[in-house]
């Protein structure tokens, strides 16, 4: 029997008759589909197929309604924002991932679900839009965890709320890492290429406030380092190298591919991008331009075939994520983190701990107790057998 | 007054049917094609008989189809999706869109749902799934 995995792939890229030559477990596929956020869309692709059984059509069905409903309430909250945005007279922002592909690429917004909207800004404008979110009923999800250490090591903020809704947006003011990680790019090669977004046309009021996208070649890097060093190969999920099967397939044609080599080799990202495209490419046989993963093989950055490797293990630790972390903004910074995780502020505690109530600070000891287990973990798993 | 769209709900034609999403209780309820074409008359200035003198049918209307109308706005009503008393509406009436079928299918609520784990997102678990871990919470 084939795997899900490859019977879903199959099937979202229109050469399902091959997969289903073989026998289908409907529940473990339908499941896998879920999972990687790819439900809606097999539901649009199996809607009329009566090999589907009701009980699984039912359920794909209710994601696509899940997946429609919830994008329209981000679209919404999205267009306030912009408007405000737009009053006060801010340069549009960027969007990425989802937020700009589900109303530019996909057929319909639902067939994309998203989590949240993600907003990327040049990082002079980050203080004013954060007032700016604010003012829309916007507030940050978590505290700091000590004072600066957001902008030195992350490279957006996650924030709740909105007029109508419980809406999670991210505003981006770097991609993939902090500025200080040797994986981040430099944010304004990406800001210099974008094109006119066009939002959902029954969700926009009749004269949208703008936004911009990525273009296609700055776009396919970005998903392609946030699927395989933001994340990483083993959580990696089936929508992310869709996206980029899409876009290639759809946009491949606006892909300046010598510029995406040339500037993959540039940010370290080159091994990623390769990655990506081959995973894509095993999963929906994306059309690459002929040559490109040879050339992609000449001389990979190191460092990035070395994290997209390492980022592929399904059995990272939490302390390993947090290790890499580390190492990878460098000693001054990685030091500055190490303390915030060791020493958080009091209101990141009482954020962090709810159940400790008044009892908080008795949490330090119990944060210390758990980086030791879990470093100690971490390190007897990494000494050499024998 | 007639009934009008509530403002608390929001709504997108999907294919040929209409989703709509009460933004309060987040619940999701989708009407079949007649029920999102009636939706779309929805603008407190309409009522049974000014739907019924819209539709551009092949076959006579049949019997039973106002009570279907009534019967269908009054389910709009107890799931809170519209507004108004459903009178016979004195406002402006907005353009209506031809009605999508050749014969008379009833206004239904196809589906309902809720909308469940809405904003479910790395920024609200960060450390609880594995997509999630790209940096987890400590």
């Amino acid at each position: 029997m084939a795997s899900d995995e490859s019977q879903l792939a199959r099937i979202l890229s229109d050469t399902e008759e091959e997969s289903f030559s073989q026998p289908v477990d409907w529940k473990a596929l339908v499941r896998r589909a879920v999972d990687e956020r790819v439900a809606p869309l097999l539901f649009w692709k199996l809607a009329g197929d009566r090999r589907l059984p009701e009980g699984e059509r039912n359920l794909l069905r209710s994601e696509l309604y899940r997946a429609e409903a919830s994008n329209l309430i981000l679209y919404r909250e999205l267009g306030r924002l912009l408007e405000r945005s737009a009053e006060s007279g801010l340069r549009p922002p960027v969007l990425l991932k989802g937020a700009a592909l589900a109303s530019s690429l996909y057929q319909e917004i639902g067939h994309r679900p998203m989590g949240d909207i993600d907003v990327f800004v040049p990082r002079e404008d980050l203080d004013r839009w954060l007032e700016l979110a604010g003012q829309a009923c916007f507030r940050r999800l978590s505290p700091e965890m000590s004072p600066g250490l957001d902008r030195a090591i992350h490279y957006h903020v996650a924030l709740a709320g909105g007029t109508e809704s419980e809406a999670a947006i991210e505003i981006h003011y770097g991609l993939i890492a902090g500025e200080s990680d040797w994986r981040a790019p430099d944010p304004r090669w990406f800001l210099a290429r974008t094109e006119e977004w066009a939002p959902p046309p029954s969700v926009s009021s009749a004269s949208p406030s703008p936004a911009r996208q990525l273009d296609p070649t700055a776009h396919l890097l970005y998903l392609s380092a946030h699927a395989m060093l933001q994340h990483g190969g083993a959580s990696a999920r089936m929508i992310w190298f869709y996206d980029i099967h899409l876009l290639v397939s759809r946009w491949g044609d606006r892909v300046r591919w010598s510029e995406a080599l040339e500037q993959a080799r540039e940010f370290h990202w080159d091994a990623a991008l390769a990655a990506a495209l081959a995973r894509s490419r095993g999963l929906f046989r994306t059309p690459l331009p002929p040559g490109l993963m040879q050339d992609l093989e000449v001389e990979p950055s190191a460092r990035g075939a070395r994290e997209v490797r390492r980022r592929r293990d399904p059995g990272r630790s939490r302390a390993d994520i947090v290790w890499s972390e580390l190492r990878a903004v460098g000693i001054g910074r990685g030091l500055l983190w190490a303390l915030g995780i060791l020493f958080p502020r009091p209101d990141y505690m009482r954020w962090r701990y709810p159940e400790a109530g008044r009892f908080w600070p008795a949490f330090y000891p119990v944060r210390w107790a758990r980086v030791l287990r879990e470093g100690s973990r971490a390190l007897l798993r990494k000494r050499p057998a024998g | 007054m007639g009934l009008r769209r509530a403002a608390h709900v929001a709504w997108r034609r999907v294919g040929d049917e209409t989703v709509l999403i009460h933004l309060r209780n987040k619940r999701i309820f989708v009407l079949n094609p007649s029920g999102g074409f009636l939706w779309h008359g929805l603008d407190g200035a309409r009522g049974t008989e000014e739907f019924l003198e819209s539709l551009t049918l092949d076959d006579p209307l049949p019997d039973g189809a106002s009570g279907r109308i009534d019967a269908f706005l009054e389910n709009l009503r107890e799931a809170d999706l519209v507004e108004g008393d459903g009178a016979k509406g004195d406002g402006q009436r907005g353009s209506l869109p031809e009605f999508p079928l050749r014969t008379f299918v009833p206004p239904e609520l196809v589906w309902q749902q809720e909308l469940r784990n809405f904003g479910q997102s790395c920024a609200f678990q960060a450390g609880a799934s594995d997509p999630c871990n790209a940096v987890p919470t400590v």
